[in-house]
């Protein structure tokens, strides 16, 4: 049967909560819930950073054969608003190595890629990955919020995730 | 149905036909189809979308490269699901897709990559 397969917000290198159900959202503590708490102050200084946030590919039953070319992506257009920014990168070790903080990653912008150039996700943990469990590399991202930013809500971006199954 | 279920796939080659999933369920892995097919086909499980056909005119040097399917995976509003699942019969000369969701199709080169 064709693979089940889940993106996961990560709390360690090989542990993480199913967000089949839910969101990702950036803010201002380390923790996977999507509620509106711990909100991104605008600053009258210099830019404010979201704690990191790491998704990776979760297998919840595994491919007949296996699956390759775990890829992510954007629209290319980032409509959060002036002042707001997402940067990403893809840490060797995951979230092993690497805990989420707030401060800059000085990361890679995350609306430069896009289905043309997408985000490769087993570039570190290259494939075929078959069986079940999580697969593939981290994408760490965190929000940048300046000075410019306008208070409010934001309307969500999607970021895709792609997967070809043999 | 899981959307990625909405098609299975069938060859026919010097050996006979094989199918995806047999009779008892059991399931033949894509890896197993050789390369001296000259049809490979995209059915579906139940109605609702049509079936295509692929031949393959090896007299013009045309041959079989691989069969795979594409996950595409978004935000549906409340959470991370399946979108689409295409599947993809590659040759030599093109790529040829169908789209899980609508049963449409869609023929490329065979370097070319859908993304949705």
């Amino acid at each position: 049967m064709a693979a089940t397969v889940q993106i996961h917000e990560m709390t360690a290198a090989a542990a993480g909560v199913d967000k089949t159900s839910g969101t990702i959202r950036f803010k201002g503590a380390d923790n996977q819930t999507v509620d509106t708490v711990d909100r991104l102050q605008i600053p009258t200084g210099a830019t404010i950073f979201s704690y990191t946030k790491h998704a990776r590919f979760y297998f919840q039953a595994g491919p007949s054969v296996d699956i390759q070319n775990l890829r992510c992506y954007t629209d290319g257009s980032n409509t959060f608003g002036t002042g707001i920014t997402v940067q990403y990168n893809v840490p060797a070790a995951g979230l092993g190595t690497f805990p989420n903080i707030n401060t800059d990653i000085a990361g890679t912008d995350l609306f430069t890629k896009t289905s043309g150039a997408p985000v490769d996700l087993d570039a570190i943990n290259t494939g075929p990955h078959s069986g079940t469990g999580y697969k593939g590399d981290h994408i760490r991202m965190q929000m940048g919020v300046a000075n410019t930013a306008a208070p409010g809500q934001l309307t969500p971006e999607t970021l895709t995730f792609a997967y070809d199954e043999t | 149905m899981r959307l990625s279920e909405v098609f299975q796939w069938e060859v026919e080659g010097p050996g006979g036909i094989v199918r995806q999933y047999n009779d008892n369920g059991s399931e033949n892995p894509s890896t197993l189809i050789p390369e001296d097919v000259v049809r490979i086909s995209i059915i579906p499980f139940a109605g609702g979308v049509l079936r295509h056909d692929v031949i393959i005119n090896k007299d013009k040097g045309e041959r079989f490269v691989k069969r795979f399917g594409r996950g595409i995976i978004k935000n549906r509003g409340g959470g991370y699901g399946l979108v689409e699942y295409l599947h993809c019969i590659q040759t030599n000369n093109y790529r040829f897709w169908v789209f899980s969701t609508t049963g449409q199709s869609l023929v490329t080169a065979p370097d070319f990559e859908v993304y949705l």
